[in-house]
């Protein structure tokens, strides 16, 4: 480069290596943490608040859908404590409880509507002995997966 | 000056140096993508193209303002910058998919234009809105590829020329600004941060580096005034080489050949290289940077190029070399300085011509090395952000999917459908319009009536949200239980406004700084506003936000969206939904300091 040109480039790299530490600096500076929450207990009170299964206590019952996604049902006589264990979530996925197994794609008539299955364990009362749990996506309309629950 | 436009001339090296680059460029985009998608599997396509495309732009761009002070370092990185206005080129194309596939998918289906809302939104006390910064150096990135093939190289003349292309540094700048104020800002890595930092820190080394040698060059310049400068013994310049020397402010190269001596500017005609730094083969000086060539004796080059360069007198005495300061006009020829003893000290450095079929051996080796070096380089980085993003939101849009649903319309606070759920309760599902518009409009006739209607779905977590086929909704014979309505009490939260349907899967993110642009547009367009509350621990809660008489509040929180706010109301539960009812007036900006 010429002279001039030199003198150009030393001058922008100069005020480059001036202005750009205090700007990112700045820029790293005003920076906010994202807002962090305790979380207040503000679970619709629609279903009725139980005390969680422990980890390890109840029978465990695994719902697998056919293409992917499964789920965990830990159970004893009074609870059943549900999670999904991996893949994506299906919408408004309700869970019900049915006395009988009955098969084919609609929710049985008798079943029992459990609650809304939303991100994390949910526990719900158990409507009564053995039966099986069906879980349904009201948004596709159709059953995701089911287990029985086997008699106590 | 008219100069005639001259298709780029293709040759085998050219060819290389592209398919290298092109391969590389691919090679990153597939990489982060696949990085990217293989963590976050419900990561929209948009994200991924936008941000493969940027974080790939930005390694090219370090590539690329590394060459030239490591050329001036070691002059075996020169083929590397033979054909460096390629890698401009290549990165420029990449940012410009990046900035377009982002103001599409940020700015574009709002209520305002596309460019309005690029440059206005982002705004509001205390925030730096970082899409603008983009865009100013997008703009000049394009003058420089615009301006890159050699018509305009000539037009402008090159000192005029390599000035504009030195706003390389002032892009560069507000890249990483852009970078600062938006990515890291929601991508709180402190890895992605030292990463950036230390790609500025590379940088300015480098050159300072650099500079520092080149002044040590022009320190030594001779006294001018003289007549006849001394610039040292003959015996040290090798056969075919020059020794460059600075007078009167400006390079001389004294070459040798043979037994003759000549001097010629040092300042290539063509990007203004250093002819000093080239070789004479052929009996033709040739420039390191692009190969032109200039004869030593009367600085012109051979025909039928018409460049020429100032030469200037050259002498002999004494084994010592004097040359005359005052440059000649350009092409004039000179009488070469004849070498009485034939000793010349050897130089086995080889030289790099970029348009001859092959590199030198050594030459090439290193070539290999150093650009298998810089594809390790440019590969680690993109694949190390996308490692250290910030995870990717984990709801879904089933775009293209259309269903029906069959419920009773709501439309205030904001539309809904309210579906019967078998067994008792309703699941309420938000109702929105395609692109950034709420559905208030679609939903006008039908308040309280049963309805069937289509829509593609939207959901997160156990919200969902329907997006609206306009004229869809046909009136049906259904009924749903009564609402259900709980007060839960007043409660303060922690959290973020962010536009329900970009939240809840139609943009991965759809929350925090980089998207806050986009929720302003969505919500300003009657998208439903959601406070978005999470504890750190994966615990979320999403809550419908209206004023405390349960009215919408879409046009009075434009500014807080996005931020760290605190909200004191009243949460009620709606059905399915939570609902916080607060007067926009008290919400309440968090500082910095109470985190
Ligand atoms: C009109 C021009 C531009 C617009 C509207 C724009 C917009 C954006 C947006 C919205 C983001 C955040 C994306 C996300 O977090 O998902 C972003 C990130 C980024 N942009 Fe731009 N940008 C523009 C120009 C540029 C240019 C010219 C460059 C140069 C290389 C660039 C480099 C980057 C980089 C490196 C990131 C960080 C994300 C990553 O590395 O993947 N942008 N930009
Ligand atoms: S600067 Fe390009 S050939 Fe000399």
């Amino acid at each position: 480069m010429n002279a001039p040109l030199r003198r150009r480039h030393a001058a922008m790299t100069t005020a480059l290596a001036l202005i750009l530490p205090v700007a990112f600096a700045a820029a790293i500076a005003t920076r906010e943490a994202p807002a962090v929450a305790r979380m207040l207990a503000l679970e619709p009170r629609a279903v009725k608040a139980l005390e969680p299964l422990d980890a390890g206590q109840g029978e465990l019952a695994i719902l697998q859908r056919a293409d992917g996604p499964r789920w965990q049902a830990r159970h004893d006589a009074t609870r059943i404590a549900i999670a999904q264990l991996d893949g994506a979530e299906a919408p408004d996925l309700l869970a019900y409880w049915t006395p009988r197994e009955a098969g084919g794609d609609e929710l049985a008539t008798d079943a029992v509507l459990l609650g809304p299955l939303n991100s994390g364990e949910r526990t719900f009362a158990r409507p009564g002995d053995g039966g099986v749990l069906v879980l349904f996506s009201l948004a596709h309309g159709e059953i995701v997966a089911r287990a029985s629950l086997g008699g106590r | 000056m008219g100069h005639a436009y001259r298709a780029v001339g293709w040759n085998r090296q050219k060819r290389i140096y592209d398919t290298t680059l092109a391969l590389g460029a691919g090679l990153c985009l597939a990489l982060f993508m696949a990085l990217t998608f293989a963590a976050n599997p419900l990561v929209t396509a948009e994200t991924l193209l936008i941000r493969a495309f940027a974080a790939s732009a930005f390694a090219l761009l370090h590539v690329i303002l590394s060459i030239g002070p490591l050329c001036r370092l070691d002059a075996r990185f020169l083929p590397l910058l033979y054909n460096r206005r390629h890698l401009g080129v290549a990165m420029f194309t990449l940012a410009l998919a990046h900035g377009v596939l982002a103001f599409v998918q940020f700015h574009a289906l709002g209520v305002i234009s596309p460019l309005e809302s690029l440059f206005t939104s982002d705004g509001g006390p205390g925030t730096i809105p970082f899409q603008p910064l983009g865009a100013a150096a997008l703009a000049v990135l394009f003058l420089m590829a615009a301006t890159s093939h050699d018509f305009w190289l000539r037009n402008l003349t090159p000192p005029t020329w390599k000035a504009l292309h030195m706003a390389v540094y002032v892009a560069y700048a507000l890249i990483v600004l852009h970078v600062a104020f938006g990515f890291l800002q929601a991508n709180t890595s402190p890895y992605l941060l030292g990463a950036t930092a230390a790609g500025a820190l590379w940088l300015l080394g480098l050159h300072l580096v650099a500079a520092h040698r080149e002044r040590a060059a022009d320190r030594a310049e001779q006294a001018s005034r003289a007549e006849w400068v001394d610039v040292g013994e003959v015996a040290t310049i090798a056969d075919g080489r020059a020794r460059t020397v600075s007078v009167a402010g400006e390079r001389v190269a004294i070459y040798r050949y043979g037994d003759k001596l000549s001097a010629i500017s040092s300042v290539c005609r063509h990007q203004n290289g250093p002819l000093g730094e080239g070789r004479v083969v052929d009996g033709c000086v040739v420039c390191p940077w692009h190969g032109y060539q200039y004869r030593p004796q009367d600085g012109r080059s051979p025909e039928p190029f018409t460049e020429r360069v100032p030469t200037f007198r050259v002498r002999v005495e004494g084994g010592r070399v004097l040359l005359d300061p005052r440059p000649l006009p350009p092409g004039t020829a000179v009488e070469p300085a004849r070498i009485a003893s034939a000793a010349a000290p050897r130089d086995e450095r080889e030289l790099y011509v970029g348009y001859m079929p092959q590199s030198p051996p050594r030459q090439a080796r290193h070539t290999r090395a150093v650009v298998l070096a810089l594809f390790a380089a440019c590969l680690a980085v993109v694949a190390f952000v996308a490692i250290e993003q910030a995870p990717l939101g984990a709801g879904q849009f089933e775009y293209g999917v259309v269903r029906e649903f069959r419920g009773v319309l709501a439309s205030a606070p904001h539309p809904h459908l309210r579906v019967q759920r078998p067994g008792g309760g309703v699941s309420s599902y938000l109702l929105v319009a395609p692109g950034k518009h709420g559905a208030d409009a679609l939903v006008r006739d039908f308040d309280g009536r049963g309805v069937s209607l289509r829509g593609s779905l939207v959901h997160s977590g156990g919200r969902t949200m329907v997006e609206l086929e306009p004229g869809s909704i046909a009136l049906a014979d259904i009924s749903v239980s009564a609402p259900n309505v709980i007060e839960l009490g007043r409660a303060t939260l922690r959290g973020e406004i962010v536009d329900s349907k970009c939240h809840l899967g139609v943009m991965t993110p759809g929350e925090r700084r980089t998207h806050r642009a986009c929720a302003q547009l969505c919500i300003r367009g009657g998208i439903p506003p959601l406070f978005w509350v999470e504890d750190g621990a994966g615990g979320v809660q999403r809550l419908l936000l209206v004023g405390a008489g349960g009215e919408a509040v879409n046009e009075r929180v434009l500014e807080l969206v996005g931020l760290p706010l605190e909200i004191e109301g009243v949460v009620s539960q709606q059905d399915d939904w939570l609902v916080l009812s607060a007067d926009p007036a008290g919400y309440r900006r968090i500082e910095k300091s109470e985190h």
